[in-house]
């Protein structure tokens, strides 16, 4: 064989590994991408955003992360620091742009798990703030959204006893454990945006607030009604023990009241009980405690688990009927008497009037519910969606009135459990 | 034909299965959310009864005889065979447009928080390059085998991961939307569903066996099947803001809630669809070079495949800006191109299934 045809095979050969040695080299960018590691010199990892209006002005609040340096233990357990950047601008995202201005850091907003919107923005059209995110490729639309009754300025500026970074310690108490245990509605922009934008135009966000803790607080009288009263002074006092010293001084948060929504406007706002009674009704409740009060005497239960099931029908006259049947299986948690040893064993008998009183109490806390949404037009039981979803033949003649004119049965069972 | 390139019918199946749908799981589920008005589902199932029509037709007119389809359109038109390779490469090159843009766009926006260089995309073209200077039937019936398990893996983990937060009553009511949003829908993701003339090339190269049609339907059947699965997840995850929801299978995983503990691991899986992404990508622009090669000889396939691919590179650096308007253009006012070619013409080859007589 001839030499040049040898080296002509062996220059193809070889042509072919540098082409795919320089594959695998451009492979390497094209896969790597940045893998969310970020330059800290550079980028500002916003943690959490208020939105605030004024006038025709956005004020936005980003929570951002100032990683630190651990160096022989120290900072070890304790969180990174955070810095709030207040700007302003026509827009949300000329807002954002200032934080670029102001400290030469690229907002990121990929790490970013809540916004906060304020009592002024929620007034409006929260959407008018709410779409920067949305059209965000790289806003995780899983990220949870609350109002205040206040400005959310001043609700991420604070430092909390559990977290000195404000919007972690908010995320705790919208956490989904929170939602479990019956105590908060936490939502996600991205249920929120659905409900939003689907035939009811409704949605709900919790109200995030500050509390003093518990021991500096005036006893205020618990209402006997109040579902959840047992476990707020559980969890207030445990959060009491932590502190500390100056820890005392910091307050801590609270989501247990629900703003409601039509249109993207606040309209109305649900009670602890109600948020507890719709949380039985449209979500999962686990080991959630449930206080009855009769003769002075209150007994907390224990649900495991709650079972609701809702049926929507259209009957002759056009009007809606929602039957919700709800049952839930709970256990004795606690008594406020001490009872016999006797009845103490495999996990405590539920006093014989505990379930009557508590199936009736909820019931009636889940129609005042219906009721002020009624009162509010906001349609958070999503009649407009049953609607829409199993009578879509009647859909357009019967959507305006189908909130106003709904009648609610609701039958609440508790099965007790040990 | 020479030994080496031969393409069986399982791995037509495997194609149609495993590559076929991966790009109807980008784009197309948003499109036909906002056109459809939310009934996404019955605009799919039409295009998949088109389309399945289209290829059943396909893979009788191949089993009529021992000879490829190829072979028979060969001896039938004769030099007026050259023709029709020159159409079809220009369509390929045509329909290859709306998918690289896709990729594009999609690569920048989920592997990439900032802003990454254009040589970061480069590579693609790099291996697109590659793909297409390999000889057709035995290059695309190996990414179809290796898609079996860079498919089916992610597949099934991300629509697993999706079901925590799907509410599939977001699908009602069912096929009961204004039949005139269902026709708009269908029309808009012609580009995304024009599945059978994909298939085309490997028909016309597959030297048929007793079994083949099965294995091809079956195989067609099933990639309709992972589509429609995968768009009913998406629309229970996103219900009513679907239609902005881009890049849907990186997309319906993130709400998985483990993932708030161990990161973005979902990311694993869309990765492994990427690579199946790029087989995708890169077959229409691997036909119209190999159809290419056929007008102008085999020795112009790799300097064919360089320029072709250094063309789209550029293509896509100028085109991107305009990104909306093309997709307006291709989808909104050219989708007849796709009917003429992804369904008229390729029944046409009906006309080719007739046996040969043999001792004529």
């Amino acid at each position: 064989m001839k030499f040049s045809a040898v080296y002509g095979k062996y220059r193809e050969k070889n042509t072919v590994r540098y082409f795919l040695l320089i594959v695998l080299v451009l492979a390497f960018l094209f896969f790597s991408g940045d893998f969310g590691l970020v330059n800290v010199q550079k980028t500002a990892i916003v943690m959490a955003v208020g939105v605030d209006r004024e006038d025709d002005d956005f004020i936005v609040t980003s929570q951002i992360a100032v990683p630190q340096a651990s160096t022989q233990g120290q900072g070890q357990g304790k969180s990174a620091q955070t810095v709030q950047i207040v700007s302003r601008g026509k827009t949300v995202s000329q807002a954002f742009s200032q934080i670029n201005a102001k400290t030469g850091w690229y907002p990121k907003l990929v790490f970013c798990h809540l916004i906060v919107l304020g009592n002024e923005t929620a007034k409006n059209n929260v959407f008018d703030a709410l779409d920067f995110f949305l059209l965000d490729e790289y806003m995780p639309d899983s990220c949870l959204i609350a109002t205040s009754d206040g400005a959310a300025k001043d609700l991420l500026n604070v430092s909390a006893l559990i977290d000195s970074s404000g919007s972690v310690a908010m995320q705790k108490v919208l956490s989904d454990h929170a939602q479990r245990v019956g105590l908060v509605l936490s939502c996600t922009l991205r249920e929120f945006a659905i409900g939003y934008a689907s035939e009811s135009k409704s949605g709900y966000l919790p109200v995030l607030k500050t509390q003093p803790q518990q021991e500096e607080a005036p006893a205020a009288p618990a209402s006997p009604s109040s579902p959840t009263a047992a476990s707020s002074s559980s969890s207030s006092s445990d959060s009491g023990s932590t502190g500390g010293g100056k820890e005392e001084n910091k307050p801590v948060f609270s989501a247990r009241e629900t703003a409601l929504f039509v249109d993207g406007k606040r309209v109305g706002t649900l009670s602890e009980s109600e948020t507890f009674a719709f949380n039985a009704v449209k979500n999962d409740l686990q080991l959630a405690s449930y206080s009855v009060t009769d003769s002075g005497k209150t007994c907390t239960l224990n649900v495991r688990h709650n079972a609701p099931k809702t049926k929507f029908s259209i009957d002759a006259e056009g009007k809606a009927n929602l039957k919700i049947s709800l049952t839930l299986t709970a256990g004795l948690s606690d008594y406020s008497k001490a009872q016999s040893p006797d009845s103490l064993v495999d996990a405590g008998d539920v006093p014989a009037w505990a379930f009557p009183r508590a199936e009736k109490l909820l019931a009636a806390q889940i129609k005042e519910t219906f009721e002020k949404c009624r009162a509010c037009k906001c349609d958070l039981f999503e009649l407009s969606s049953f609607l829409q979803k199993y009578e879509n033949a009647r859909f357009d003649a019967l959507k305006s009135e189908i909130l106003s004119r709904a009648r609610l049965d609701i039958s609440v069972r508790f099965r007790g459990v040990r | 034909m020479t030994a080496r390139a031969k393409i069986c019918g399982r791995q037509i199946g495997f194609f149609a299965a495993f590559v076929l749908p991966v790009y109807k799981l980008m784009e197309a589920p948003s499109i036909l959310a906002r056109y459809a008005k939310g009934d996404l589902l019955l605009p799919a199932l039409l295009h998949f009864l088109v389309q399945a029509g289209v290829l059943v037709a396909l893979v009788y007119a191949v089993s009529r005889d021992e000879t490829t389809l190829s072979q028979r359109l060969q001896a039938r038109l004769g030099k007026g065979v050259r023709i029709v390779y020159a159409a079809f490469a220009l369509y390929y090159l045509f329909t290859a447009i709306l998918p690289l843009l896709d990729l594009e766009k999609f690569v920048y926006a989920v592997f990439y928080d900032t802003a990454p260089t254009i040589f970061s995309f480069a590579f693609f073209f790099l291996f697109s390059a590659f793909v297409c200077s390999k000889a057709l039937p035995t290059s695309t019936g190996r990414s179809a085998d290796i898609s079996l398990f860079f498919f089916l893996i992610p597949f099934l983990a991300l629509i697993l991961m999706s079901l925590t937060e799907a509410d599939f009553t977001g699908l009602l009511p069912l096929f009961e939307r204004q039949f005139g949003h269902t026709v708009s829908a269908f029309t808009r993701t012609l580009p995304h569903f024009s599945d059978a003339v994909l298939l085309l090339p490997l028909l016309a190269r597959l030297e048929y066996k007793k079994g083949d049609s099965k294995k091809i339907l079956f195989g067609y059947g099933a990639g309709c099947v992972f589509t429609l699965v995968f768009l009913a997840a998406f629309y229970a995850l996103f219900s009513t803001i679907a239609p902005r929801e881009h890049y849907a299978f990186a997309k319906i995983a993130q709400y998985f809630p483990a993932l708030t503990v161990v990161g973005r691991i979902d990311l694993i899986f869309v990765y492994m669809l990427c690579v199946v992404l790029f087989f995708f990508v890169a077959t229409p622009m691997q036909y119209a070079v190999d159809l290419s090669t056929r007008l102008l000889g085999e020795r112009a396939r790799i300097p064919l495949a360089a320029t072709l691919n250094f063309a789209a590179f550029l293509f896509v650096l100028l085109a991107n800006k305009h990104y909306d308007g093309v997709y307006a253009l291709i989808g909104g006012k050219l989708f007849p191109v796709f009917l003429l070619f992804g369904a008229l013409f390729p029944l046409c080859l009906l006309f080719f299934a007739k046996k040969e007589k043999k001792d004529a």
